[in-house]
């Protein structure tokens, strides 16, 4: 049976409020006040999506704020939104997520009239009504606390009547890692629901998981955060025509976007010329983003240019004078730092293995396997060698107040192995330095 | 590089002394106190410098000296050094050139071995053997472990120091400064700031307050409507207690009162009204008749002249005449003025046209534009044209006449002066007469033809006549005075014929002249003619005109003006006298009317008082018609006054009739009874109203209907209104303070809305969120810096502890021989960490013996192993260089001393070394031998003579 077609707007992981992660203390203070305020823009960037798209709905897929105890700004801003697209006659439909679950403190902000949020006990289905007629029923439930292992996925079921169903729901589907696992269900379970469109929150970077039969969507967050959320983010807007089929376009809603610069340093002769090829990547990444950009540069490869990376403040020195010619207001681009993966122009140590420098490549490459290892498969011996490197630094993630603030970011092995070849590096260079 | 040549001028005890080594072992044997130290301090200072107030030469000499030696290459320089004070002094390093090639080529020949290195490796005195520390200086210690590094002479321990250094740097448990620790403090803050302001504490009271202020509203709301509700009630019973007490009394009157009657409502009011009705019709009728026969007798007195009244219009009409006939005097009187003053003037004027000028004359003559533009055209032409030609031809006819007579004069003159001079003026005669005719005929000829000309062109006859004559006697001038005419060769003859020549022409212009003369004469008689025909004209014009004939034209014009004049005085006199003519008809025609009006009203008069009595008359007749007029008017008044009256007395006879019916309609028979039955309707209509305002005024407070029942129901209940204005009174009194209650509440809820608001927009929170993350990630940078140089740490440990265990360095290998073999197999290994200080030796079985449990012979000898060593792996590299040792073997036993000594000769292959000793006989075997003698000592502060230095025989040789 042909139904109205109709189009929604498909958000969430607004996390409003949350900082801009990275070094931006040395920020000027337009570019400061960007960053902090980069998630409420794009959720203003939203709303005035919705309402230039002129959408029937709105649907907010969990994590609308990044704190349980969601903060007093966010909680307005959030509801200045959904009162601007109340007051256009769009209603919003909105469950928590693993961020802020309705356990979490909320400061009593009024709700706008036009806007719902799904409670945690229940599925529950509220009607979108237009000209006096259901064109959809929107379907949805909260998470009641943060760590929700329950497939909330299998409470979704569509009812007979309803012309277009579409879920909300803030899940992981198919234990996408680098995300807690939380409501966790696949795509099977979504697909025996009867749902049409699936709205789903709590994978970052957007998606769409399946085109159809039901048409199954990570909206992504609509501003990336850290240096790991680099792509263009953003919201979907929907389209479903008479037929039911979904069409989501995405709109790219970021007010700020991370960048990861690797600049080869094997073509570049001498400091000034770095500044050069620093800043003409940095334009090259902005116009490409055509938007404010924070970038993190990683110089890579070798060349002459790695001995003079030790000398302490060279690589601040670049990032400064190549900071100095680039805007840094308006559409601004932001060095957010200048690292240091260079190498010799040759390993000395690989290459004579009975002197110390051999000795100490010898030993950095037996650490790495050792932490390479998984862990199921250690030997005694083996367990030893990799706890040597990680006990090397329980000075430091052991002590108990670098452990509160730096909760779960202690390095893991890998990260280990890859610290260990820095490490490698910087012995290798002094050694050849004090020679 | 070996050292050929000691040579000190001056150092400590030594003074201009010379050394010659050998270029193996030197043997310098010198008892204590012989200067072998200092000369040991020699070779250091004339190679590395002077040390500060060390060795100043007391013995004499500047303080200084040379080296002379010479390299591998067998080239020969001389290092020579001088100063006074410690470091460099004057250095110079020449070579058999004599050039000075610096400092830097003294560092070349040392291959860049340091002081401390030289010092502690290759010139060390017999304490200094035993010092540990020596041999952990930087240089010699990167000298011992730089060997096996493959990095040159880096040093493990230093990077490794330095890496632990930037470790600690960067955190340190319980520190405060590095930075890490910093950047934990700083998070602590702002987190502490953060649990502050997210959420803001107030925001949450300020919520709860307002919570509990809008309750407190919705509360005092009520209840002020509550006593809104009383109050109203207490009003209504307070403002209906007058009326209903009002009701109630005017009901009860109502029903004392019992039936008013009916009929009589408005019988007082008709009564009254007729009454007055009867009454003024009454004062009207007495009125009426009074002033009726007031009237009545002014009538009678009244009597107005009849007969006057019946001549009315003919006085009427004497009366407007005599009024414009006054108006007109003073214009007669003006008119007959002007007509005396015209008079006068016109005679005047006539008078001046001359005698025999009259009126009728004036107006005869033709003063017409064309008369007057013949006197200024024509006439003045044929006269003034006439006049001129005759004055003209008279000045011709004057002028031709002395023209001739001048020419008369000097004809004769010339024929005087010929006479005189000439006997004969024939020839010039026979002369002209010989050409006469010919001269004749071409001025004939000439004269005709110019003659033609001017008649062509019109001119006149005497000038052509002129222009002949003068054509002529230029002909007779050309011809007598052309070249030829007279005779050349005779003067006289010559004289005569111009003289003849000049009468000839003078005679031709009295000719001329005399033709001339007669022309002009005929010209000016033709000119009188004509002058007395214009003038006849002119006498013929002016008789013709009227003026007298012998009138020049500017009289006749002189005249016109005047007559001109005197025709418009002439006008102006006639329409003078036409109005005074008018006037004066006019005032005799008004002056017989009224001879004729008063004599019909039998009042002659003589004519000189006729203007007075018509006057008179006319006063007259004003009063007999005012007389008239009022009689009149009072008789109708008499009339209407009649009428009235008879009206009045009409009137007051029916409201007399009225007036009775009406007490008989009320059934009563007099105006008191009537009174009194209409005062009783009166008190009830009145009760009746006064009932229907109260129940008015209380359905004001209580609606219509059955409120107003009610109303007075809940009033009937009250039997204290005091009591029920008291509780108003504090009903209204805690509405007040109800309302002040809520006002307050009202005036805090804003207050804190608006703090609400601006919690809400508050930006604090966000901004010491993004501080944190920031802070959070350079914790995180920081923690990687440090991570990677702890790992950084941990490996150069585990890399150098792996390597002292499985790579000795050479330097090591070579001193553990050395000591090995001195020790005969006692001591095998020496316990030395990379880079750090030596930590003790090892026996061949396995024991290990720290440096400080070592005998002072083992530990000297462990040293000297490290020293060779040393100098081994140096010779490897670089050019040998001078070895010189105080005493090395003094501590050592006998057996280790000897193979020592061994040692020590074999090194002396390679390298050069001066062994330093007190004694007279060492275990070593050298060629040569140098005994050194002690200085005499002078005084406290040098030496009187300094040490010799002598060369013996070696012991072999001996």
């Amino acid at each position: 049976m042909p139904i109205e077609p109709f189009r929604f707007l498909h958000t969430g992981d607004l996390h409003l409020d949350s900082p801009f992660v990275g070094l931006t203390a040395e920020a000027p203070p337009e570019v400061a006040r960007a960053l902090r305020d980069s998630t409420l823009q794009a959720w203003q960037r939203i709303v005035k999506l919705a309402l230039d798209e002129q959408v029937d709905f709105a649907v907010v897929a969990g994590d609308a704020f990044e704190h349980a105890n969601r903060t007093l700004l966010a909680q307005v801003r959030f509801r200045d939104g959904l009162e601007a697209l109340s007051a256009a006659g769009i209603p919003s439909f909105v469950v928590t997520g693993n961020h802020d679950p309705l356990s979490g403190w909320e400061p009593s902000v009024r709700w706008p009239e036009h806007s719902h949020r799904f409670g945690a006990d229940a599925v529950e289905a509220r009607p979108v009504i237009r000209g006096g007629r259901e064109i959809a029923r929107v379907y949805g439930i909260s998470y009641p606390v943060r760590a929700v292992t329950e497939n909330l996925a299998l409470r979704f079921r569509r009812d007979a009547d309803a012309p277009y169903a579409v879920a909300v729901l803030h899940a992981n589907v198919g234990g996408q890692p680098g995300h807690m696992p939380y409501s966790p269900c696949t795509l099977s379970d979504l697909r025996a629901s009867g749902i049409e469109y699936w709205a789903l929150g709590h994978i970052h970077r957007p998606g769409v998981l399946s085109e159809s039969g039901p048409t199954v969507v990570y909206c992504g967050n609509p501003q990336g955060r850290d240096p790991g959320e680099t792509e263009p983010r953003g919201a979907y807007v929907v389209e479903v025509d008479s037929a039911g089929a979904a069409v989501p376009v995405f709109h790219a809603t970021d007010a700020v976007r991370w960048q990861l610069l690797e600049l080869d340093i094997g073509q570049v002769e001498g400091e000034e010329s770095l500044v050069d090829a620093v800043v003409a990547a940095v334009e090259g990444a902005q116009h490409a983003a055509a938007r404010p950009i924070v970038v993190r540069v990683t110089l890579v490869g070798r060349g002459g240019l790695h001995r003079s990376m030790n000398r302490g403040s060279l690589r601040d020195e670049v990032r400064q004078l190549a900071q100095e010619r680039l805007p840094t207001e308006g559409r601004f681009a932001w060095i957010e730092s200048l690292r240091d993966a260079t190498r010799p122009l040759a390993d000395l140590g690989s290459a004579a293995p009975a002197t110390f420098l051999g000795e100490l490549s010898g030993e950095a490459d037996a650490g790495r396997e050792a932490l390479g290892r998984q862990v199921d498969t250690d030997s005694d011996e083996e367990s030893a060698a990799a706890a040597t490197w990680e006990d090397a630094l329980e000075e430091l993630y052991g002590n108990s107040r670098v452990r509160r603030v730096l909760h779960g970011r202690r390095p893991d092995r890998r990260r280990l192995a890859e610290l260990l070849t820095d490490a490698e590096r910087l012995a290798v260079d002094r050694m050849v330095e004090s020679g | 590089m070996r050292i050929d040549t000691i040579f000190i001028d001056g150092f400590g005890v030594w003074h201009e002394s010379r050394l010659e080594p050998a270029a193996g072992l030197t043997v310098v044997c010198g008892d204590n106190e012989a200067g072998k130290t200092t000369l040991l301090a020699f070779v250091r200072a004339v190679l590395f410098g002077f040390e500060t107030g060390q060795y100043p030469a007391v013995a004499g000499g500047r303080r200084g000296g040379w080296l002379e030696v010479t390299t591998a290459d067998e080239r020969r320089y001389r290092i020579e050094r001088y100063g006074d004070r410690g470091g460099q002094g004057a250095l110079s390093v020449t070579g058999d050139d004599g050039v000075d090639r610096g400092p830097q080529f003294l560092s070349r020949l040392l291959h860049g071995v340091e002081a401390s290195v030289y010092r502690n490796v290759f010139a060390f005195r017999l304490e200094e053997l035993s010092e540990l520390k020596g041999l952990t200086e930087g240089g010699v210690a990167a000298r011992i472990y730089g060997a096996g590094l493959g990095t040159g002479a880096a040093s493990a321990i230093t990077v490794e120091s330095a890496l632990k250094t930037e470790v600690a740097g960067l955190f340190k448990p319980g520190g405060s400064n590095p930075r890490i620790n910093q950047l934990l403090r700083q998070i602590e803050e702002v987190e502490h700031q953060l649990s502050r302001v997210d959420p803001p504490a107030e925001y949450a009271d300020t919520r709860s307050r307002l919570t509990e202020l809008e309750a407190d509203r919705e509360r005092l709301a009520s209840e002020i409507d509550s006593f809104g509700s009383e109050r109203r009630r207490l009003d209504r019973i307070d403002a209906g207690w007058q009326p209903t007490q009002e009701l109630r009394a005017a009901e009860e009157a109502l029903a004392e009162e019992g039936d008013a009657g009916a009929g009589l409502e408005g019988a007082i009011e008709r009564f009254t009204r007729l009454d007055a009705a009867v009454r003024a019709a009454r004062e009207r009728l007495d009125d009426a008749t009074a002033r009726l026969s007031s009237r009545r007798k002014h009538l009678a007195e009244l009597d107005p002249d009849e007969t006057t009244l019946a001549h009315r219009s003919q006085v009427e009409g004497l009366l407007e005449a005599r009024a414009a006939v006054r108006g007109e005097a003073g214009a007669l009187r003006e008119a007959e003025q002007q007509l005396s003053s015209a008079d006068r003037q016109l005679a005047e004027t006539l008078s001046q046209l001359g005698a025999g000028w009259t009126v009728e004359r004036v107006s005869g003559l033709d003063l017409s534009v064309a008369t007057r533009a013949a006197l200024g055209g024509r006439l003045r032409e044929l006269i003034d044209g006439a006049t001129r030609d005759l004055e003209r031809r008279e000045l011709e006819a004057a002028t031709a006449e002395a023209a001739a007579a001048e020419a008369s004069i000097e004809l004769r003159s010339l024929d005087e002066r010929m006479a005189g001079d000439f006997t004969s003026p024939l020839p010039v005669a026979l002369h002209h007469v010989r050409r006469g005719p010919l001269v004749l005929a071409a001025v004939a000829g000439a004269g005709l033809l110019v003659a033609v000309a001017l008649a062509l062109a019109g001119a006149t006859v005497a000038a052509g006549a002129s222009a002949v004559l003068g054509l002529a006697a230029a002909g007779l001038l050309w011809w007598v005075s052309r070249p030829g005419a007279t005779e050349a060769g005779d003067p006289a003859a010559a004289r005569r014929a111009v003289i003849e020549e000049r009468r000839a022409m003078i005679s031709e212009r009295l000719a001329q002249a005399a033709r001339a003369r007669d022309s002009t004469a005929a010209a000016l008689v033709a000119a009188r003619d004509a002058s007395l025909a214009a003038n006849a004209e002119w006498s013929e014009w002016l008789s013709a005109h009227s003026y007298d004939a012998d009138l020049d034209r500017e009289t006749v014009l002189s005249l016109f003006e005047a007559a001109t004049a005197a025709r418009a005085t002439i006008r102006r006199r006639e329409e003078v006298a036409e109005t005074v003519g008018r006037l004066a008809a006019r005032r005799d025609a008004f002056l017989d009317e009224a001879g004729v009006v008063l004599a019909a009203l039998g009042r002659p008069v003589a004519a000189d008082s006729l203007a007075a009595a018509v006057d008179a008359l006319g006063n007259e007749l004003r009063e007999a018609q005012s007389a008239h007029e009022s009689a009149e008017r009072i008789a109708a008044d008499v009339e209407d006054l009649a009428a009235e009256e008879a009206r009045a007395a009409e009137r007051n006879g029916g409201d007399a009739e009225a007036l009775a019916a009406l007490l008989a309609e009320c059934g009563v028979s007099s105006e008191a009874e009537l009174r009194e039955r209409v005062a009783r309707a009166d008190r009830h209509r009145s009760l009746t109203e006064s009932a229907a305002r109260a129940r008015q005024a209380l359905a004001t407070l209580a609606g219509h209907g059955d409120g107003v029942d009610r109303l007075v129901g809940e009033i009937a209940a009250v039997a204290d209104i005091g009591e029920v204005r008291d509780r108003l009174s504090a009903v209204r009194a805690d509405a007040e303070g109800a309302t002040d209650r809520r006002d307050g509440v009202l005036q805090e809820i804003g207050a804190l809305q608006s703090q609400v608001e601006g919690l809400e927009a508050s930006v604090e929170a966000s901004s010491a969120r993004q501080q944190l993350a920031d802070l959070v990630s350079r914790l995180e940078a920081e923690a990687e810096d440090w991570s990677v140089r702890r790992l950084a740490v941990a490996l150069m440990e585990r890399t150098r502890q792996r390597y002292e265990r499985e790579h000795r360095p050479g330097v090591i290998r070579t001193a553990e021989e050395f000591l090995s073999e001195w020790t005969d197999g006692r001591w095998v290994r020496i316990i030395a960490p990379l880079g750090g200080a030596i930590d003790g030796l090892e026996r061949a079985d396995g024991r290990q013996v720290a440096i400080g449990a070592l005998s002072r012979g083992t530990q000297e000898q462990l040293y000297l192993a490290l020293r060779f060593g040393l100098i081994e792996h140096f010779a490897e590299e670089a050019e040998p260089l001078p070895i010189v040792m105080d005493e090395t073997l003094v501590n050592f036993d006998e057996a280790r001393a000897e193979r020592t000594a061994r040692t020590i000769e074999r090194l002396s292959k390679r390298h050069q070394i001066l062994y330093f000793t007190c004694r007279t006989s060492t275990p070593l075997q050298s060629q040569t031998v140098v005994r050194l003698q002690p200085p005499i000592l002078a005084g406290a502060v040098g030496a009187d003579r300094p040490p010799t230095v002598e060369r013996v025989p070696a012991a072999t040789d001996a």
